[in-house]
């Protein structure tokens, strides 16, 4: 359904009025629904939210409020521009190009070094947040290699959390607020959770995954019972009915210490259990390996404590888990997540109204590694560690990234010659792997063309072709979130500046050079009516919807809609939920949730941590800036003008520290600065470092990295820590120590 | 006519700074000064499990509740964008009725 009766498109008090979908530019996770005011001189003035968009209602978070600072920024790469590889670094030997130049360029280019060292020594990197996924990947299939990349060490965004549901239940769950509702929270099967678990995040600041913060709000007003796992007293915490404050990166054995609670304490769902799970035994022969109380002192977390939030957890009719990214980045997060994942199935919380729900994408709109398939077979198998790690070929298909970078460094079996960045900003974010490391192996490559909206870091860095890409409300475009598909054309009455394109129109314009097979489209809207052909839809019937829900049924797995055959039960091999792992047996992973400690830590490496005595997490989201994005933007960088380190107040006066003090943050393989900010929310000798820093208001001659190098925490975050999955990086348990900057040294 | 006011309901407000950045956008306001802005109360330990962290939005004397905007029959625009809907505009008679129906809740009249 969708609401062809809402105008696209109105006029209003002198302004030119469109309702879209605000995603990509900028980056963002949600999507959500807006309406812009273009004033009569084509500029656009005013976003507001839509109110009658079902997945945001109206609400939105101060970076659409922001969009037309973002859309009318000065700082807009405006032409295509090309600049000598010799020169990189130097803002000044930039040269504007037209597009047939800089895409013939880049054609020519990638054709020279596939002929002298093979295709498969190209790459494309992409980001995240942005339209860029199928966009990288169908691009680099077209050029004849299966190398995606982003260098973050271990996956750890999302992959994780991915690949433990898929082998655990088949897809990819989230918990019910109603988000697949069209009519949200009116809807009569609809309940809200009656205790929702906020996992390893702050969703009100990341809206995270597609799950918008607000949802988890509106279910406390409505009545949930909230649980919170978190290092960090966040708002959230501070209003939960139990907030577990665990030592970071040790989720995996409060998971554990729950899921016992729930077995020995016998509060699982027999019936369920019995009818719809596989390896149950296998499962509580695990449990019984570990001990309830030495779990709970290894996570610092009060025993009574895990005992009361697992009996909250199983006393809801129907529980439900918000899971976040910080499970993906602590190298065990597969064992927590399939503990997590155990535990609500066990209670019988799967496609329960207000339980755990799949959330497909709708549709079947294949955004993932489209084109994989494609590829010959030979090629296929050159995906970074497809035999080390396959759990890699599941879901999107990156390469192993702590295993890419060592490759690049070695150049063995083969080097990289040529790389297409799109949306993304390695040099600040999205390569949580030590950057004195990436940077290398990034300037050694020939030739690097860059798709960004604006000149970054990594531009100024590194590319030698530089492609202005469009903002959300000047391109054609859909998103596919895991409750329904939007789709979003330019915005009417809008004088675009300059000439930027699209990255679907880079890619097919790309795409077109290298591969007319696979790109045979002869524009961007004839190539989403091919993407979302399974809905039976063309492109412009969704975007004259607006938005399109599949709709949304519980307790599917009873009437055989989860599987293609129809039968009832789930999509995995069993047909149930598998508790005990068949398909991780037969690649030889661990076939059972399990806990493990960190690479580095109180435990794994006491000498160390004495050295090293604080452990310091990252990656914590601003709602204000997503990823490296948003510093240049006055209204949102005056939120927070520098990078914080959070610090426990008593513990950080005892040092000497006072707030807004620089101070260090150095491990043994480098050290960052950040200015200081005592509080109470975390516990004495832990700390949470800022990421995706740079500054933006800095001259390009004195400094082509912005300042980022100073700043960004992936300085201190080693390679080749990742889980035995290949999943998973402990970049929330980095050991560190902190002293105050000298003067001169900020 | 009863004059208008903006009812918080800051139990809820979760800092997302969204009135801060909309309210400068509509009334042209510049850094550094506000027509709305969020305060932090807190974090302190109560006691035990109990913890103080409130965030406030309190319009200042910038806010002129939207005219423009009302005059044509809709809403401020901090109220229309609120992230987490917190807030409710209206006549305060009204409003004040609402404000006995739940606690942490507060009722501004800026104008």
């Amino acid at each position: 359904m969708g609401r062809r009766d809402l105008p696209v498109t109105w006029e209003e008090d002198g302004y030119t009025v469109t309702r879209t979908t605000a995603w990509s530019a900028p980056g963002c996770h949600a999507g959500c629904g807006i309406v812009c005011y273009v004033n009569k001189d084509g500029e656009l003035e005013k976003v507001e939210g839509d109110r009658e968009n079902p997945f945001n209602q109206g609400h939105i978070c101060p970076r659409c409020a922001a969009l037309p600072d973002v859309v009318n920024s000065p700082e807009r790469l405006l032409h295509p521009m090309k600049r000598d590889p010799s020169k990189r670094g130097d803002p000044d030997a930039w040269e504007q190009v037209s597009w047939d130049e800089a895409l013939d360029l880049i054609y020519d280019e990638f054709t020279r070094i596939s002929d002298t060292y093979g295709a498969y020594t190209l790459q494309t990197f992409c980001g995240t947040g942005r339209d860029i996924l199928w966009q990288s990947q169908r691009l680099a299939y077209a050029m004849g290699t299966p190398h995606v990349e982003s260098y973050s060490s271990g996956l750890a965004c999302w992959m994780p959390r991915l690949v433990s549901y898929i082998v655990g239940t088949g897809d990819y769950m989230m918990p019910d607020c109603s988000e697949c509702h069209e009519d949200r929270y009116d809807n009569p099967e609809f309940k809200v959770p009656e205790v929702i678990v906020c996992w390893g995040n702050n969703c009100v600041s990341s809206s995270s995954d597609g799950f918008f913060g607000d949802w988890l709000v509106e279910v406390m007003r409505r009545g949930s019972r909230l649980i919170v796992v978190d290092p960090r007293l966040t708002w959230l915490a501070a209003r939960a009915e139990i907030w577990i404050q665990p030592r970071p990166a040790v989720d995996s054995a409060i998971a554990m210490a729950m899921l016992k609670v729930i077995i020995d304490e016998d509060l699982y769902d027999h019936d369920f259990v019995d009818r719809w799970t596989y390896g149950f035994d296998e499962l509580v022969a695990r449990t019984k390996e570990y001990d309830f109380d030495e779990l709970c002192e290894r996570a610092w977390v009060p025993a009574e404590k895990v005992r009361q939030a697992a009996e909250l957890f199983a006393s809801g009719r129907y529980s439900a888990v918000q899971l976040g990214l910080s499970l993906d980045m602590q190298r065990n997060g597969i064992g927590a997540v399939r503990s997590i994942i155990s535990m609500l199935t066990i209670c019988g919380d799967i496609e329960q109204p207000g339980g755990q729900i799949f959330t497909p994408t709708p549709y079947d709109f294949s955004y993932f590694s489209w084109g994989f398939d494609e590829l010959p077979e030979d090629v296929q198998k050159m995906v970074i560690g497809y035999d080390e790690y396959p759990f890699i070929r599941m879901g999107m298909v990156l390469d192993q990234p702590d295993l890419a970078v060592v490759q690049a460094e070695t150049e063995k079996p083969y080097g990289f010659k040529g790389a297409l960045m799109m949306g993304t900003n390695p040099m600040c974010c999205m390569s949580n792997a030590d950057l004195n490391r990436v940077y290398p192996v990034l300037k050694k490559l020939e030739f690097i063309a860059v798709a960004d909206w604006r000149i970054t870091p990594t531009i100024q860095m590194l590319a030698d072709v530089a492609l202005p890409v469009t903002m959300c409300v000047e391109k054609k475009g859909i998103i596919a979130k895991r409750t329904g598909a939007f789709a979003m054309s330019p915005i009417v009455g809008l004088k675009m500046k300059g000439e930027p394109k699209s990255d679907a129109e880079i890619a097919l314009l790309l795409g077109r050079r290298f591969n007319e097979k696979m790109f045979p489209w002869n524009d961007v809207e004839e190539l989403y009516d091919f993407l979302v052909k399974k809905s039976g839809m063309k492109w412009r019937d969704i975007r004259e919807e607006h938005w399109m829900y599949p709709g949304q049924e519980y307790r599917r797995y009873e009437t055989g809609k989860l599987r293609e055959d129809g039968q009832p039960g789930f999509n995995t091999a069993s047909g149930r939920i598998e508790l005990y792992s068949g398909f991780a047996a037969k690649i030889g992973e661990n076939v059972l949730p399990y806990y493990d400690e960190p690479y580095y830590g109180p435990y794994t490496t006491p000498d160390l941590y004495k050295e090293y005595p604080v452990i310091v997490m990252t990656g914590t989201r601003n709602i204000q800036f997503f990823h490296s994005e948003h510093r240049d933007v006055a209204k949102l960088r005056e939120i927070q003008p520098d990078p914080l380190v959070e610090m426990n107040d008593v513990w950080a006066r005892e040092q000497g520290f006072r707030d807004g003090d620089w101070v260090w943050i150095e491990n043994k393989i480098g050290r960052i600065k950040h200015r200081a900010k005592l509080t109470p929310t975390l516990r004495a000798g832990m700390a949470n470092v800022n990421s995706g820093w740079w500054f933006p208001e800095t001259d390009p001659h004195d400094d082509p990295m912005y300042g980022c190098w100073d700043v960004n925490p992936n300085v201190l975050s080693e390679l080749g820590q990742q889980g035995p999955t290949g999943f998973g990086a402990d970049v929330k348990a980095l050991l560190c120590k902190i002293y105050k900057c000298e003067e001169g040294e900020y | 006519m009863s004059r208008s006011g903006i009812l918080i309901d800051y139990e809820y407000c979760s800092n997302c700074h969204t009135c801060e950045v909309i309210c400068k956008e509509e009334l042209g306001i510049p850094e550094g000064k506000w027509g709305i802005k969020v305060f932090e109360v807190g974090p302190w330990n109560i006691e035990g499990d109990q913890w103080q962290l409130t965030y406030m939005p309190v319009p200042t004397d910038m806010c002129n509740l939207c005219a423009s905007r009302t005059a044509k029959g809709k809403l401020p625009a901090c109220v229309h964008n609120c992230y987490t809907g917190v807030m409710k505009y209206g006549p305060v008679d009204e409003l004040s009725k609402e404000l006995e129906k739940k606690p942490r809740q507060v009722l501004f009249v800026p104008r």
